[in-house]
């Protein structure tokens, strides 16, 4: 007697918990249509972004396939609303990453326009200077073999980054152009010293 | 020589142009000596001068000349 109610108690425990988890995975299982979908958008969005935007914010790029990798693996081992979640977050993370890579590349493009409109100027100075007392018999004062020599060979290197980088910058790669350009600007303030020349006050900066 | 006001002017940020501001006792030899080394270069500030200069043996004091 004993023994057939606790057999009834597990029956109806088993029986209880049975009717209770029918919606809990039905509820799972109810997801995967619109995790699918969401995953498919949040895809389609990752992909239309990361081509351009990868050549402003790469880091943030990276970070979109990963995340979109991540929920293909929820979704693969049936993590339908996880994923959903997930996918949907990405979407929207999607967008601020195209705003930040918008904002990356107007700042971008402003920095090379002073750079392309400035530094020919400031490399023609320098390559004047160099060419004259290249023709003189004895340097000026505070200006000895040694840092003419440095000077001139400073004005080869800064010629051949100015020249790849403004390749980059015709090729659209205004990442790269402006860290060359802005390593020239650098480069040219200290030659200009080494030549007792004025260094102009965007060279400063 | 002493030295002379070398700012860049005409108020962009990126002219690296010298110049040099003529004092009691300069010449463009003079001067070609203080810049270059070499007092025989002076034809190169004559040349970067010519819109202010007709004659290299005639500078005025106070004269701004541009020094390539």
């Amino acid at each position: 007697m004993m023994m057939t109610d606790r057999w009834r108690g597990s029956l109806i425990c088993l029986g209880v918990a049975l009717v209770l988890s029918v919606p809990i995975l039905a509820g799972c299982a109810s997801d995967k249509g619109p995790a699918e979908a969401a995953i498919k958008t949040a895809e389609e969005a990752v992909r239309a972004t990361v081509a351009e935007a990868g050549k402003y914010v790469p880091d943030q790029t990276q970070s979109l396939q990963a995340a979109l990798a991540a929920i293909k693996e929820k979704f693969a081992k049936g993590e339908y609303t996880a994923a959903l979640n997930d996918a949907k977050s990405l979407t929207d993370k999607t967008k601020e990453v195209a705003s930040a890579a918008s904002a990356k590349k107007a700042e971008l493009t402003k920095t090379w326009e002073g750079l392309s409109a400035g530094m020919p100027k400031v490399l023609d100075a320098i390559k004047g200077r160099v060419d004259i007392l290249s023709k003189s018999k004895k340097l000026p004062a505070n200006l000895t073999a040694e840092k003419f020599a440095s000077a001139k060979s400073g004005l080869d290197e800064m010629t051949q980054q100015w020249t790849a980088a403004t390749e980059s910058a015709n090729s659209g790669n205004l990442m790269d152009a402006t860290t060359k350009g802005t390593a020239v600007k650098t480069r040219a303030a200290e030659v200009l010293t080494t030549l007792g020349m004025p260094v102009p006050d965007a060279l400063k900066s | 020589m002493a030295d002379n006001p070398q700012q860049a002017g005409g108020g962009d940020a990126w002219d690296a142009t010298q110049w040099h501001v003529v004092q009691k006792g300069d010449t463009l030899s003079k001067i070609a000596q203080h810049y270059y080394g070499d007092a025989s270069l002076y034809p190169k500030i004559f040349e970067a001068n010519r819109d202010v200069l007709k004659d290299p043996n005639l500078i005025r004091i106070g004269q701004k000349l541009r020094i390539p």
